[in-house]
């Protein structure tokens, strides 16, 4: 009797733990379907969400498109730096993710400004000088509102619209969203939270792992 | 006898009544000050008091002790330009918030007796005195 329940807990312990723990993270976002003609056969095939190719300029002016992404996994957020509502806390954490990172070759951050009337390319310099980040992989992006709103709606499925209204004159999502090399979305994490940001720094191990299988 | 007895309770009571009602206004002080914390401060000064690196700055040291009234004169009116915090230059925005005259002595007594700091209550009297001389 005693036995049998030690195998009934042992049981669903393991099963837990095996639920708990992603082993490889999923790929986010709607499929397309496709059609292809293969030796005269119509056939089908679904592709997973991707992001669109874009070209931004970082805090020193180097331009930050696809191709410098080529193999690299990365972590887009959106944020304004007179922001003054979730961005600190946003940047605060992305610092935990920059002072953990900073040296990984096949790792970026890319924080988008949504507010490049205010935001340029001098302030980033400035306001990534001001957090400490130097040298390393975090890359404040430029561009225009129109490129940013159209990557952010469109690629990263958020909302980064303009809104009078709410304070500091934007709307924009708290999310980090996490893209693989192959410019699929891996992972959505609210990076004003903290426990959030936890799993985020475990699953990123996970994927840079897959990353560097396939190198 | 009885009467004396009586003032003698009396003298030895009301010091203990005053000050226990002094600690109790403290506390409530140091809520109502979290609270504005919460709702106003929070995102920016961080829940630890600690800022953002070199962008926004600390309040859990004890700048907010030795600068009062200039602290005061800042969270009522907000900032913008220079401003030194623990030998760290910042040059940030900070807008100003409608506080009254009681909240700005229920924030700044709270920020006061946080993170490890122990301050006496700030009044209305001291934060009104210090509103006058604002620059």
């Amino acid at each position: 009797m005693k036995n049998s329940i030690l195998i009934i807990i042992a049981v669903f312990s393991l099963s837990c733990s095996s639920i708990r723990k992603k082993e490889v993270l999923p790929v986010l976002g709607r499929y397309e379907v496709i059609e292809k003609t293969i030796d005269g056969k119509k056939t089908y095939d679904s592709i997973p969400h991707t992001i669109a190719d874009f070209s931004f300029l970082n805090q020193d002016s180097m331009i930050v498109d696809n191709d410098f992404l080529k193999g690299k996994a990365y972590i887009a957020d959106f944020f304004f730096t007179s922001c003054p509502t979730i961005c600190p806390t946003m940047k605060k954490q992305l610092l935990r993710v920059f002072d953990k990172y900073k040296h990984e070759k096949d790792f970026a951050i890319l924080s988008h400004t949504i507010d490049p009337k205010h935001d340029t390319i001098p302030l980033l310099k400035d306001f990534s000088e001001r957090l400490g980040v130097t040298g390393g992989n975090w890359h404040f992006l430029y561009g225009t509102q129109e490129e940013i709103y159209s990557i952010g709606e469109k690629s990263y499925m958020l909302i980064a619209g303009e809104d009078s209204s709410a304070p500091g004159g934007y709307i924009h999502s708290g999310a980090f969203i996490l893209v693989d090399d192959q410019k699929r979305v891996r992972g959505i994490y609210d990076g004003t939270d903290v426990d959030q940001v936890n799993i985020l720094l475990i699953e990123l191990d996970l994927l840079l792992n897959e990353i560097k299988s396939r190198n | 006898m009885k009467s004396k007895a009586a003032i003698s309770i009396i003298l030895f009571i009301t010091p203990i009544f005053v000050a226990c009602s002094q600690d109790v206004k403290l506390k409530q002080y140091i809520a109502k000050g979290e609270e504005l914390y919460l709702a106003n401060c929070i995102h920016c000064h961080q829940a630890d008091g600690s800022g953002l690196a070199a962008v926004i700055p600390p309040v859990n040291s004890d700048f907010s002790i030795k600068n009062k009234a200039f602290s005061i004169c800042v969270i009522k009116n907000g900032l913008q330009g220079e401003i030194e915090v623990e030998g760290q230059t910042y040059n940030g925005n900070m807008p100003s918030v409608a506080f009254t005259d009681l909240e700005l002595a229920e924030l700044i007594t709270y920020l006061n007796n946080s993170w490890g700091k122990q301050e006496s209550i700030t009044t209305i009297s001291e934060v009104e005195d210090a509103l006058k001389n604002c620059r």
